[in-house]
Protein backbone atom coordinates (compact mmCIF):
# COMPACT_ATOMS: atom_id res chain seq x y z
CA UNK A 1 0.00 0.00 0.00
CA UNK A 2 1.48 3.56 -0.99
CA UNK A 3 1.11 5.62 1.91
CA UNK A 4 0.68 9.66 0.78
CA UNK A 5 1.97 11.70 3.27
CA UNK A 6 -1.83 13.25 4.59
CA UNK A 7 -4.51 10.53 4.63
CA UNK A 8 -7.12 9.40 6.76
CA UNK A 9 -8.11 6.14 7.53
CA UNK A 10 -11.30 4.60 6.50
CA UNK A 11 -12.28 1.53 8.30
CA UNK A 12 -15.28 -0.25 6.39
CA UNK A 13 -16.47 -3.40 4.76
CA UNK A 14 -18.29 -1.01 2.22
CA UNK A 15 -15.37 -0.02 -0.47
CA UNK A 16 -17.01 3.11 -1.53
CA UNK A 17 -17.21 4.47 1.42
CA UNK A 18 -12.89 5.16 2.26
CA UNK A 19 -13.54 6.20 -1.81
CA UNK A 20 -16.56 9.21 -0.92
CA UNK A 21 -14.38 10.19 2.17
CA UNK A 22 -11.71 10.82 0.08
CA UNK A 23 -13.20 12.96 -2.58
CA UNK A 24 -15.06 14.98 -0.15
CA UNK A 25 -12.55 15.55 1.83
CA UNK A 26 -9.23 15.99 -0.87
CA UNK A 27 -7.34 13.61 1.42
CA UNK A 28 -6.63 10.47 0.41
CA UNK A 29 -8.25 7.35 2.86
CA UNK A 30 -6.57 4.70 3.19
CA UNK A 31 -9.08 2.15 3.40
CA UNK A 32 -9.72 -1.27 6.04
CA UNK A 33 -12.54 -3.86 5.93
CA UNK A 34 -11.64 -5.38 9.38
CA UNK A 35 -10.36 -4.14 12.42
CA UNK A 36 -7.69 -6.55 13.03
CA UNK A 37 -5.77 -5.93 9.19
CA UNK A 38 -6.38 -2.15 10.77
CA UNK A 39 -4.34 -2.45 13.95
CA UNK A 40 -1.93 -5.02 12.96
CA UNK A 41 -0.90 -2.17 10.83
CA UNK A 42 -1.58 0.79 12.96
CA UNK A 43 1.45 1.42 14.73
CA UNK A 44 3.24 2.14 11.51
CA UNK A 45 0.21 4.91 10.52
CA UNK A 46 -0.35 8.43 11.38
CA UNK A 47 -3.34 9.63 9.93
CA UNK A 48 -5.04 13.02 10.38
CA UNK A 49 -8.37 11.31 11.14
CA UNK A 50 -10.10 7.89 11.25
CA UNK A 51 -13.47 6.58 10.17
CA UNK A 52 -15.27 3.73 11.22
CA UNK A 53 -18.35 1.66 10.79
CA UNK A 54 -19.76 0.33 13.20
CA UNK A 55 -21.61 -2.88 11.77
CA UNK A 56 -18.31 -4.39 10.32
CA UNK A 57 -18.95 -8.55 9.15
CA UNK A 58 -19.89 -10.31 11.94
CA UNK A 59 -17.84 -7.76 14.74
CA UNK A 60 -18.33 -4.15 15.81
CA UNK A 61 -15.90 -1.25 14.51
CA UNK A 62 -16.63 -0.07 18.19
CA UNK A 63 -15.20 -2.45 19.96
CA UNK A 64 -11.62 -0.97 18.39
CA UNK A 65 -11.81 2.51 19.29
CA UNK A 66 -10.24 2.15 22.38
CA UNK A 67 -6.98 0.05 21.32
CA UNK A 68 -7.12 3.25 18.58
CA UNK A 69 -7.23 6.03 20.65
CA UNK A 70 -3.99 4.49 22.51
CA UNK A 71 -2.30 4.02 19.34
CA UNK A 72 -3.31 7.68 17.96
CA UNK A 73 -4.29 9.90 20.99
CA UNK A 74 -4.63 13.09 19.20
CA UNK A 75 -6.54 11.51 15.78
CA UNK A 76 -9.82 12.66 15.61
CA UNK A 77 -12.01 9.28 15.67
CA UNK A 78 -14.62 9.50 13.89
CA UNK A 79 -18.17 6.82 13.44
CA UNK A 80 -19.76 6.66 10.37
CA UNK A 81 -23.25 4.53 10.62
CA UNK A 82 -26.37 3.83 8.71
CA UNK A 83 -27.65 2.85 12.34
CA UNK A 84 -30.39 5.08 13.68
CA UNK A 85 -30.46 3.78 16.85
CA UNK A 86 -30.00 6.54 19.52
CA UNK A 87 -27.82 4.65 22.17
CA UNK A 88 -25.15 3.96 19.67
CA UNK A 89 -23.77 8.15 19.53
CA UNK A 90 -23.35 7.51 23.31
CA UNK A 91 -22.00 4.25 22.97
CA UNK A 92 -19.23 5.18 20.05
CA UNK A 93 -18.42 8.50 22.28
CA UNK A 94 -18.10 6.42 25.51
CA UNK A 95 -15.53 4.19 23.64
CA UNK A 96 -13.29 7.15 22.99
CA UNK A 97 -14.77 8.50 19.33
CA UNK A 98 -15.48 12.63 18.62
CA UNK A 99 -18.12 12.75 16.80
CA UNK A 100 -20.50 10.51 15.01
CA UNK A 101 -21.64 10.42 11.63
CA UNK A 102 -25.01 8.77 9.58
CA UNK A 103 -24.69 7.44 6.65
CA UNK A 104 -25.89 8.51 3.46
CA UNK A 105 -23.06 10.95 4.28
CA UNK A 106 -24.02 14.65 4.08
CA UNK A 107 -20.58 15.84 2.52
CA UNK A 108 -21.38 19.31 3.84
CA UNK A 109 -21.55 17.66 7.23
CA UNK A 110 -18.72 15.10 6.92
CA UNK A 111 -16.33 18.56 5.83
CA UNK A 112 -17.52 20.81 8.71
CA UNK A 113 -17.20 18.18 11.46
CA UNK A 114 -13.75 16.78 9.91
CA UNK A 115 -12.72 20.22 10.03
CA UNK A 116 -13.90 20.89 13.32
CA UNK A 117 -12.30 17.73 15.44
CA UNK A 118 -9.30 18.24 13.78
CA UNK A 119 -8.82 21.60 15.04
CA UNK A 120 -9.86 20.63 18.71
CA UNK A 121 -7.92 17.40 18.41
CA UNK A 122 -4.50 19.91 17.59
CA UNK A 123 -5.56 22.21 20.13
CA UNK A 124 -5.35 19.08 22.60
CA UNK A 125 -2.12 18.26 21.20
CA UNK A 126 -0.57 21.59 22.01
CA UNK A 127 -1.83 21.88 25.41
CA UNK A 128 -2.32 18.70 27.52
CA UNK A 129 0.63 18.71 29.90
CA UNK A 130 1.12 16.29 32.68
CA UNK A 131 1.89 17.24 35.99
CA UNK A 132 4.02 14.67 38.00
CA UNK A 133 6.75 14.30 40.73
CA UNK A 134 8.64 17.29 39.55
CA UNK A 135 8.14 17.30 36.09
CA UNK A 136 5.80 18.54 33.48
CA UNK A 137 5.20 15.74 30.82
CA UNK A 138 3.57 16.46 26.89
CA UNK A 139 2.69 13.23 25.10
CA UNK A 140 1.57 15.62 22.69
CA UNK A 141 4.59 17.17 22.27
CA UNK A 142 6.67 14.07 23.05
CA UNK A 143 8.63 16.21 26.14
CA UNK A 144 9.60 16.16 29.82
CA UNK A 145 10.42 19.33 31.32
CA UNK A 146 11.57 21.06 34.27
CA UNK A 147 12.08 24.13 34.96
CA UNK A 148 12.44 25.86 32.08
CA UNK A 149 14.97 22.93 30.84
CA UNK A 150 12.83 20.48 28.21
CA UNK A 151 14.12 17.10 27.07
CA UNK A 152 12.48 15.11 23.71
CA UNK A 153 11.54 11.78 23.71
CA UNK A 154 11.12 9.37 20.67
CA UNK A 155 7.66 7.82 19.78
CA UNK A 156 8.17 4.72 21.37
CA UNK A 157 9.57 6.35 24.57
CA UNK A 158 7.17 8.75 24.78
CA UNK A 159 4.73 5.53 24.63
CA UNK A 160 6.40 3.72 27.52
CA UNK A 161 6.84 6.41 29.93
CA UNK A 162 3.04 7.19 29.33
CA UNK A 163 2.06 4.06 29.99
CA UNK A 164 4.53 3.98 33.14
CA UNK A 165 2.75 7.16 34.52
CA UNK A 166 -0.19 5.72 33.79
CA UNK A 167 0.37 2.84 36.04
CA UNK A 168 2.97 4.99 38.51
CA UNK A 169 4.00 3.09 41.75
CA UNK A 170 2.76 -0.10 40.66
CA UNK A 171 4.98 -2.78 38.69
CA UNK A 172 4.12 -2.88 34.91
CA UNK A 173 5.32 -6.20 33.53
CA UNK A 174 7.76 -6.60 31.22
CA UNK A 175 5.65 -8.69 28.59
CA UNK A 176 2.43 -6.07 28.56
CA UNK A 177 4.49 -3.54 27.75
CA UNK A 178 5.96 -5.38 24.99
CA UNK A 179 2.55 -6.25 24.31
CA UNK A 180 1.39 -2.34 24.46
CA UNK A 181 4.34 -1.18 22.81
CA UNK A 182 5.18 -3.31 19.57
CA UNK A 183 1.80 -5.41 19.55
CA UNK A 184 2.38 -8.61 17.96
CA UNK A 185 6.15 -8.11 16.43
CA UNK A 186 8.65 -10.09 19.02
CA UNK A 187 10.93 -7.97 20.65
CA UNK A 188 14.39 -8.78 22.78
CA UNK A 189 14.41 -7.51 26.19
CA UNK A 190 17.32 -5.43 25.01
CA UNK A 191 15.19 -3.75 23.16
CA UNK A 192 12.89 -2.98 25.66
CA UNK A 193 15.76 -1.95 28.36
CA UNK A 194 17.06 0.69 25.89
CA UNK A 195 14.09 2.43 25.77
CA UNK A 196 14.01 2.76 29.42
CA UNK A 197 17.71 3.64 29.67
CA UNK A 198 16.40 6.76 27.12
CA UNK A 199 14.07 7.40 29.27
CA UNK A 200 16.36 7.64 32.34
CA UNK A 201 18.66 9.43 30.57
CA UNK A 202 15.70 11.86 29.78
CA UNK A 203 15.19 12.50 33.45
CA UNK A 204 19.03 13.14 34.27
CA UNK A 205 19.11 15.38 31.38
CA UNK A 206 16.90 17.98 33.34
CA UNK A 207 17.91 16.50 36.73
CA UNK A 208 14.12 15.21 37.40
CA UNK A 209 13.69 12.86 40.66
CA UNK A 210 11.84 10.74 38.78
CA UNK A 211 13.20 6.59 38.83
CA UNK A 212 12.52 3.75 36.83
CA UNK A 213 13.05 1.03 38.99
CA UNK A 214 13.81 -2.85 37.28
CA UNK A 215 12.72 -4.92 39.05
CA UNK A 216 13.64 -8.10 38.49
CA UNK A 217 11.57 -10.85 37.45
CA UNK A 218 8.84 -8.73 38.31
CA UNK A 219 9.15 -5.84 35.73
CA UNK A 220 9.05 -2.00 35.60
CA UNK A 221 7.98 0.56 38.13
CA UNK A 222 7.97 4.43 37.51
CA UNK A 223 8.55 6.51 41.31
CA UNK A 224 9.63 9.91 42.60
CA UNK A 225 12.19 10.06 45.19
CA UNK A 226 9.89 13.00 46.96
CA UNK A 227 11.66 16.35 48.43
CA UNK A 228 10.55 18.47 51.11
CA UNK A 229 10.35 21.43 49.26
CA UNK A 230 8.54 20.18 46.49
CA UNK A 231 5.48 17.59 47.42
CA UNK A 232 4.66 15.08 44.34
CA UNK A 233 1.93 16.74 42.41
CA UNK A 234 -0.53 14.89 39.82
CA UNK A 235 -2.58 16.78 37.40
CA UNK A 236 -3.52 17.05 34.08
CA UNK A 237 -4.22 20.27 32.24
CA UNK A 238 -5.96 20.13 29.69
CA UNK A 239 -7.47 22.84 26.88
CA UNK A 240 -10.44 21.22 26.37
CA UNK B 1 -41.18 5.61 -15.63
CA UNK B 2 -40.44 8.39 -13.29
CA UNK B 3 -37.08 7.98 -12.28
CA UNK B 4 -37.52 9.97 -8.82
CA UNK B 5 -39.31 7.35 -7.81
CA UNK B 6 -36.25 4.88 -7.79
CA UNK B 7 -33.09 7.17 -7.86
CA UNK B 8 -32.10 10.27 -5.11
CA UNK B 9 -31.47 12.31 -8.29
CA UNK B 10 -29.92 15.00 -6.15
CA UNK B 11 -27.48 12.91 -4.51
CA UNK B 12 -26.34 11.34 -7.76
CA UNK B 13 -26.08 14.89 -9.20
CA UNK B 14 -23.84 15.49 -5.90
CA UNK B 15 -21.46 12.62 -6.36
CA UNK B 16 -21.31 14.32 -9.93
CA UNK B 17 -20.81 17.44 -8.79
CA UNK B 18 -17.47 16.24 -6.79
CA UNK B 19 -15.81 16.05 -9.64
CA UNK B 20 -16.37 18.61 -11.75
CA UNK B 21 -19.61 16.55 -13.49
CA UNK B 22 -16.58 15.17 -15.08
CA UNK B 23 -18.54 11.70 -14.42
CA UNK B 24 -15.60 9.69 -13.27
CA UNK B 25 -15.97 9.40 -9.65
CA UNK B 26 -19.49 8.92 -10.01
CA UNK B 27 -18.52 5.90 -12.58
CA UNK B 28 -16.06 4.44 -9.98
CA UNK B 29 -19.10 3.98 -7.42
CA UNK B 30 -21.08 2.53 -9.58
CA UNK B 31 -19.12 -0.29 -10.76
CA UNK B 32 -18.11 -0.60 -7.33
CA UNK B 33 -21.73 -1.32 -6.47
CA UNK B 34 -22.27 -3.70 -9.70
CA UNK B 35 -19.37 -5.46 -8.23
CA UNK B 36 -20.04 -5.81 -4.78
CA UNK B 37 -23.30 -5.69 -4.05
CA UNK B 38 -24.65 -9.20 -6.06
CA UNK B 39 -22.96 -11.12 -3.95
CA UNK B 40 -23.99 -9.58 -0.68
CA UNK B 41 -27.76 -9.96 -2.31
CA UNK B 42 -27.03 -13.43 -2.57
CA UNK B 43 -26.01 -13.84 1.03
CA UNK B 44 -29.41 -11.88 2.02
CA UNK B 45 -31.79 -13.99 0.15
CA UNK B 46 -29.91 -17.30 1.25
CA UNK B 47 -30.18 -16.03 4.66
CA UNK B 48 -34.17 -14.44 4.30
CA UNK B 49 -34.45 -18.63 2.71
CA UNK B 50 -32.98 -20.47 5.67
CA UNK B 51 -35.18 -18.74 8.47
CA UNK B 52 -32.21 -17.08 9.55
CA UNK B 53 -33.19 -14.01 10.78
CA UNK B 54 -29.99 -12.33 12.58
CA UNK B 55 -28.11 -12.82 9.44
CA UNK B 56 -31.09 -11.17 7.15
CA UNK B 57 -31.06 -8.05 9.48
CA UNK B 58 -27.06 -7.83 9.61
CA UNK B 59 -26.86 -8.21 5.97
CA UNK B 60 -29.94 -5.75 5.18
CA UNK B 61 -28.01 -3.19 6.99
CA UNK B 62 -25.26 -3.63 5.23
CA UNK B 63 -26.97 -3.67 1.70
CA UNK B 64 -28.66 -0.59 2.92
CA UNK B 65 -25.48 1.10 3.75
CA UNK B 66 -24.41 0.31 0.21
CA UNK B 67 -27.70 1.15 -2.09
CA UNK B 68 -27.46 4.52 -0.27
CA UNK B 69 -24.57 5.52 -1.18
CA UNK B 70 -25.89 6.23 -5.00
CA UNK B 71 -29.66 7.04 -3.21
CA UNK B 72 -31.22 3.94 -4.23
CA UNK B 73 -34.48 4.94 -2.91
CA UNK B 74 -36.94 1.55 -3.40
CA UNK B 75 -33.87 -0.56 -2.39
CA UNK B 76 -32.95 0.76 0.55
CA UNK B 77 -37.43 1.44 1.50
CA UNK B 78 -37.20 -2.62 1.50
CA UNK B 79 -34.28 -3.48 3.27
CA UNK B 80 -35.09 -0.81 6.29
CA UNK B 81 -37.70 -2.95 6.35
CA UNK B 82 -36.13 -6.33 6.73
CA UNK B 83 -33.84 -4.51 9.15
CA UNK B 84 -36.98 -2.53 11.51
CA UNK B 85 -39.13 -5.53 11.40
CA UNK B 86 -38.08 -8.53 10.24
CA UNK B 87 -37.56 -10.07 13.93
CA UNK B 88 -41.59 -9.76 14.04
CA UNK B 89 -42.44 -10.40 10.78
CA UNK B 90 -44.40 -13.62 10.32
CA UNK B 91 -42.20 -16.06 8.11
CA UNK B 92 -45.33 -16.48 5.75
CA UNK B 93 -45.25 -12.96 4.75
CA UNK B 94 -41.16 -12.95 3.86
CA UNK B 95 -41.75 -15.39 1.15
CA UNK B 96 -42.13 -12.24 -1.44
CA UNK B 97 -39.09 -10.33 -0.42
CA UNK B 98 -36.35 -12.02 -1.77
CA UNK B 99 -37.74 -11.48 -5.77
CA UNK B 100 -38.85 -8.30 -4.48
CA UNK B 101 -34.92 -7.60 -3.66
CA UNK B 102 -33.45 -9.46 -7.10
CA UNK B 103 -36.29 -7.10 -8.94
CA UNK B 104 -34.93 -4.07 -7.27
CA UNK B 105 -31.45 -4.71 -7.80
CA UNK B 106 -31.10 -5.45 -10.94
CA UNK B 107 -33.68 -3.16 -11.73
CA UNK B 108 -31.18 -0.65 -9.96
CA UNK B 109 -28.35 -1.44 -11.93
CA UNK B 110 -29.94 -1.22 -15.16
CA UNK B 111 -31.01 2.62 -14.41
CA UNK B 112 -27.65 3.52 -12.70
CA UNK B 113 -25.78 2.14 -16.01
CA UNK B 114 -28.14 3.62 -18.34
CA UNK B 115 -28.73 6.96 -16.91
CA UNK B 116 -26.00 7.82 -14.32
CA UNK B 117 -22.66 6.06 -15.56
CA UNK B 118 -21.15 8.11 -18.21
CA UNK B 119 -19.57 5.39 -20.39
CA UNK B 120 -22.10 2.85 -20.53
CA UNK B 121 -25.10 5.32 -20.63
CA UNK B 122 -23.34 6.38 -24.39
CA UNK B 123 -23.78 3.00 -25.15
CA UNK B 124 -26.97 1.73 -23.79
Amino acid sequence: MDIPKRYTITLDDDPSIAKIIAQVTGIASLPFVSPEALLKKASSFDPVAVFVDVHLDEVSGLDSIPEMRKIWPFAPIIVVTSDAKDQLTGEALAMGANDFIRKPINHAELTGRLHARILEMSSRKRNDVIEIGDISFSPGQSSITKEGQVSYLPKLETQLLTILIEQRELIVSRDELKQRLWGRIAVSENTLDRKISDIRKAFADIKSVCVIHSIYRKGICLKFVQTQEKPEKTQTKSAS
Amino acid sequence: MDLSLFLDQDMLNTLLSLDDFKGVFLDELIDIYVATTPQVMQRLIHAIEAGKELESIRLAHKLKGMCGNLGILKLVAILEHIEVSFATTPEPNRKKIPGELLREHHLSICLLNTHWHSQKKQTA
